[in-house]
């Protein structure tokens, strides 16, 4: 049931990135509170994994650790850095929600360059995440498959 | 299901070959190479022409000399920006048509904010609906998704190909080894 719900979060993650990477397929708030939205699934991402991140983060500097797995949290870092940097940056360009209370910025080049290149920086990471995961992708989304997918890196 | 491994590579192939058409398609290493010399020299990004001519326009407008009328505005600065009205302050941004926004979003004249001079441009006004027109846009970043996904596979598929070979030569070696000895 878990694992059910990982993958269609994971999958809704996805997709929403994808809609959210061209600002002009919809309104601005749409925009913005979808990129809210995804930031909000990314920490649910994260917590459901709480698990795997805490147990790699115990024994990250460990030779006993797989070069695979040890990968696999580096991304996860970038992506978290990235995902951070789209909603800081985000928050400072945002025109429909006001920010004010939360924090003082000026829109700026910075904030844009920033907002884009994370943008596309984690449309990156993501699809090496997803290749790396593609064997749990698939055994979970498959039709023959009952059992559990099983995930040596996560 | 399984797939032969030949049909696995020809799959990779195809979903790369998709990838390097749609990251050509939506501009994603053009961008992502603007965006890098952003960072890395920002003082060596040029200001494009659209800016400046926001920029003449709003210090016409902080003279107080015009109050610019929308319309006008958008068509006088291309589609770059989006002017102001009775207040005379202009509201300018970019993400222009596929251009990256590589300069500040022009600070609006005379003290006024930016959500006064109305929607940031990006290239074309803010819709207010849904605009199918960019999905294709979004296809092709799926499709850049797919290029790195298929790369990674193709790195492990190789890798997996390579451990194989050496485990047959290791083989071969020990069987030659095991007849030599008498």
């Amino acid at each position: 049931m878990k694992t059910a719900a990982k993958a269609v979060l994971d999958a809704c993650i996805a997709l929403g990135f994808l809609l959210l990477l061209e600002p002009k397929l919809g309104p601005l708030n749409l925009h913005e509170w979808g990129g809210l939205v995804i930031c909000a699934f990314f920490i649910v991402h994260k917590c459901l994994n709480a698990t795997w991140i805490k147990s790699v983060t115990l024994k990250l500097f460990s030779r006993d650790l797989p070069g695979r797995v040890r990968l696999n949290y580096i991304l996860d870092l970038i992506l978290l850095a990235s995902f951070t940097l789209i909603a800081l940056s985000g928050m400072a360009m945002a025109k429909t929600i006001d920010f004010s209370w939360l924090f003082k910025a000026e829109e700026g080049a910075a904030s844009h360059v920033l907002h884009g290149f994370a943008s596309f920086l984690v449309l990156a990471v993501v699809g090496v995440h997803v290749g790396l995961h593609w064997d749990w992708i698939s055994a979970r989304f498959s039709r023959n498959s009952n059992k559990e997918p099983v995930n040596e890196s996560r | 299901m399984k797939v032969a491994k030949s049909g696995r590579v020809v799959a990779i192939a195809i979903v790369m070959a998709l990838g390097i058409a749609g990251s050509i398609y939506t501009g994603y290493w053009s961008r992502m190479e603007r965006y890098m010399t952003s960072i890395v020299s920002p003082a060596s990004v040029e200001v494009p022409a659209w800016v400046k001519s926001a920029q003449g326009l709003q210090g016409a407008q902080g003279n107080g000399g015009v109050a610019a009328d929308p319309a006008a505005g958008k068509a006088s600065v291309g589609d770059a920006a989006g002017a102001a009205g009775a207040a005379g302050a202009a509201g300018a941004a970019y993400h222009g048509a596929g251009a990256v926004p590589v300069v500040p979003v022009v600070p609006a004249a005379a003290g006024a904010t930016g959500e006064a001079g109305g929607q940031p441009a990006h290239g074309r006004p803010q819709p207010a609906g849904f605009n199918a027109s960019l999905l294709p846009i979004i296809a092709g970043y799926a499709t850049v998704l797919g290029l790195f996904a298929a790369l990674v596979r193709l790195a492990e598929l190789l890798g997996k190909r390579r451990l194989a070979a050496r485990s047959v030569v290791a083989r071969f070696a020990d069987g030659a080894a095991a007849r030599r000895e008498p």
